[in-house]
């Protein structure tokens, strides 16, 4: 008897083990530039963050095949690692790894990953349960540019994050997302803008190139990844524009500098109403 | 050029066989020739058929013939070789024929016409109808034809080669169903990347007024109907022929011979063998495709395209009517899946629009009301959102599902 299955027979080369090969590869350089920065405080976050990533999926469902992807754990903890403030304790990663993994592990399943940016989320709680709260703890304007070592681990200057950001868009075939990280750096700049006519007070000075930096990583790496975007071109428009205009709120206030992590959380919130908006509508052909 | 669907995908030439000539005409040992379920043969035990016999009726009333002398071994019902519930089984009336093993030349059963415009219109829409290829004895057929040129659906690389092989005759076939629809234009849609073709085929048809060319860029699913006449003709109502179909109007209405034989993309993954062959409708998959007995388990046996063919779980499959290609492929299908990612890759390679990830969801969910709202109605089953989702979710699987469930037939 021959074997049977359902139509299309073939499939594409691009399955999700290699989408996470690739995307590990992108932010290698970061990781990389953070280690050879940041030293052993950056790789503690990482070994950290990769525990609480693996612990949940072997205790719990005890090394099932699928159930455990070692290059989404590697780019997942890489993530976890780089948000994290430098020097921070070891079990803040390993506890954000753990309620990564759980929530995703509680998700799946019902065969769905992307209501909310876990890592966004995981990373804004620790920020406000830390003892400094919301107060302007890190000064970002002191590690603007280059190569200069920054208080945030991806803080790492310029060019490596360039680098993964291109790396991130060739390697995915995400091309087609650039809109979000146009239209956020786009829309930041036009509210700061607008904002600076209207007042006659010069914003633009409340935000420096570092926080700049943040919006790149944020938008760039975090909102082109597919699991907290929507799903249409639409959405992702949206998606973009709210991502840059909260960011610009945020740096007019001026007070926290952490709150420029949150953009991109509060977007991606509002990535289930989005593709249900859009997809619902999203047809082309006449009936 | 007219303007391409949007969505879809367009394969590489690597992926076709537009370079091999078409094979000739083999005589197989036996033909399982069917009738459909629902079919009334007009043969019985014992029979002795000469070549172009008509063996009985198809489930649309169409006479189906023998392409091949021999002497009638059975006439019974033949699952047809699909797995599936066996309530849903439809067996199909089948006539099983032992050919001789010399075969005398194919006689026509009609008085061969070359001079095919002196004959009315429903003197040859009858003629194709005796030949068993179509019922066009309908007064109000459509005036706007298409005749679709194009493979795009990988490896299927019949349309092209007998363009390149055989187009004064396609040409003549053209004029034949032109004649018989009284149709005032016609346009025949290539690709846009077969330039030589494309070269060949204008100088051609020069003098045929109502002929057009149209290029588009091939992408699958582009043919489908709906998509096709949407774009050639902008949802005008139009025919669509395929090369094959012309070249059987030609043979009907020209040569006298009936339909008996089909053109057929023939691969085996295993050997590494990709052709077109001539194949008398009957012959048997193992035996065109030359299968010796092995292990099986991890292959499968495909009649129609890679991306919406059907899965056979025998080797006695016979070439019906409809076989375009028959392959023998080892199963490349996901073996895995995992939960979807939100990377709306389905979304844009769907050609009509839709979108399947929240289809799948609201199937799964059985959320009806926001299902009906997607219209998964539209669906063109053509596969492209199973193929590109890299989670491996059976997509157009469950939107089939999502179909029936709005039919109220689950």
């Amino acid at each position: 008897m021959l074997n049977v299955s359902l139509p299309p027979h073939i499939a594409s080369r691009y399955r999700l083990k290699q989408l996470n090969i690739r995307r590990l590869a992108a932010i290698a350089p970061l990781v990389f530039s953070a280690l050879y920065l940041f030293g052993t405080g950056f790789l503690y976050s990482l070994l950290a963050g990769l525990a609480g990533l693996v612990i949940l999926p072997l205790i719990v469902k005890k090394w099932r095949r699928n159930f455990l992807d070692l290059a989404e754990a590697f780019f997942t903890a890489s993530i976890i690692a780089l948000l994290m403030p430098a020097g921070v304790d070891w079990y803040y990663p390993l506890l954000a790894g753990i309620v990564i993994s759980g929530a995703r592990a509680l998700l799946s399943e019902k065969d769905r990953l992307a209501p909310v940016n876990f890592m966004a989320l995981t990373f804004a709680l620790f920020v406000l349960a830390s003892p400094e709260g919301l107060a302007p703890v890190y000064y970002w304007s002191a590690n603007s540019g280059g190569w200069a070592k920054g208080n945030f681990y991806f803080m790492t200057g310029w060019l490596p994050l360039a680098f993964s950001l291109g790396m991130l868009l060739l390697l995915t075939g995400r091309f087609y997302k650039v809109r979000i990280l146009l239209l956020a750096l786009l829309s930041a700049g036009a509210v700061l803008s607008l904002t600076s006519q209207m007042t006659g007070v010069p914003q633009m000075g409340t935000i420096d190139l570092a926080g700049l930096q943040a919006l790149l990583f944020l938008s760039g790496i975090l909102a082109i990844d597919n699991h907290y975007t929507p799903l249409t071109g639409w959405g992702q428009t949206i998606y973009g524009f709210l991502t840059g205009t909260v960011f610009a709120l945020f740096a007019m206030k001026g007070l926290l500098y952490q709150g420029l992590i949150f953009p991109a959380l509060t977007a991606s919130l509002f990535t289930p109403f989005l593709d249900c908006l859009f997809t619902g509508g999203y047809r082309r052909t006449k009936d | 050029m007219i303007k391409s669907i949007k969505g879809g995908r367009a394969w590489p030439h690597k992926n076709f066989i537009f370079d091999q000539p078409i094979e000739a005409l083999t005589a197989p040992k036996s033909l399982a020739i069917t009738l459909w379920h629902g079919g009334r043969p007009v043969v019985a035990k014992g029979d002795k058929l000469k070549a172009n016999t008509q063996v009985g009726f198809d489930n649309t009333g169409l006479p189906v013939f023998t392409g091949l002398a021999g002497r009638v071994t059975s006439v019974a019902d033949f699952p047809d070789l699909v797995a599936r519930p066996r309530d849903f089984d439809f067996p199909r009336t089948t006539v099983f024929i032992e050919t001789e093993p010399e075969q005398p030349a194919r006689e026509p059963v009609f008085e061969p016409c070359p001079r095919f415009w002196k004959l009315s219109k429903a003197e040859l829409a009858d003629r194709v109808f005796k030949a068993g290829v179509a019922d066009l004895r309908n007064d109000d057929l459509e005036k706007y034809l298409i005749f679709d040129g194009l493979d795009l659906e990988p490896p299927l690389s019949t349309n092209v080669r007998l363009l390149k092989e055989r187009p004064q005759e396609l040409i003549e076939g053209m004029r034949i169903v032109m004649q018989i629809h009284g149709s005032i234009r016609a346009r025949l849609v290539l690709s846009s990347r077969m330039k030589g073709l494309n070269a060949d085929l204008k100088s051609l048809l020069a003098s045929a007024v109502n002929i057009s060319i149209e290029k588009v860029e091939p992408k699958y699913p582009q043919q489908s109907g709906k998509l096709i006449r949407q774009t050639v003709y902008q949802d005008q109502s139009s025919a669509i022929y395929g090369m094959e179909a012309l070249l059987n109007v030609r043979r009907a209405v020209i040569l006298g011979q009936p339909l008996a034989t089909k053109f057929c993309t023939l691969c085996d993954d295993t050997k590494g063998q990709k052709r077109l062959a001539e194949v008398y409708i009957g012959a048997s998959a193992a035996e065109k495709l030359n299968l010796r007995s092995q292990d099986y388990s991890s292959l499968k046996l495909v009649s129609g395209g890679l991306l919406s063919g059907t899965c056979h779980y025998s080797l006695q499959l016979p070439v019906d009517r409809n076989t375009s290609g028959l392959m023998f492929y080892r199963n490349q299908a996901p073996k895995e899946n995992h939960p979807c990612i939100n990377c709306g890759q389905c979304l844009s390679i769907c050609p009509v629009g839709l979108a399947p990830a929240r289809i799948f969801s609201l199937v799964r969910d059985g959320q009806n009301e926001e299902l009906a709202r997607l219209k998964p109605e539209n669906c063109l089953e053509c596969g492209l959102c199973t193929y590109v989702c890299p989670s491996g979710l059976l997509l157009s699987h469950q939107i089939k599902i999502g179909k029936k469930i709005l039919e109220g037939k689950l």
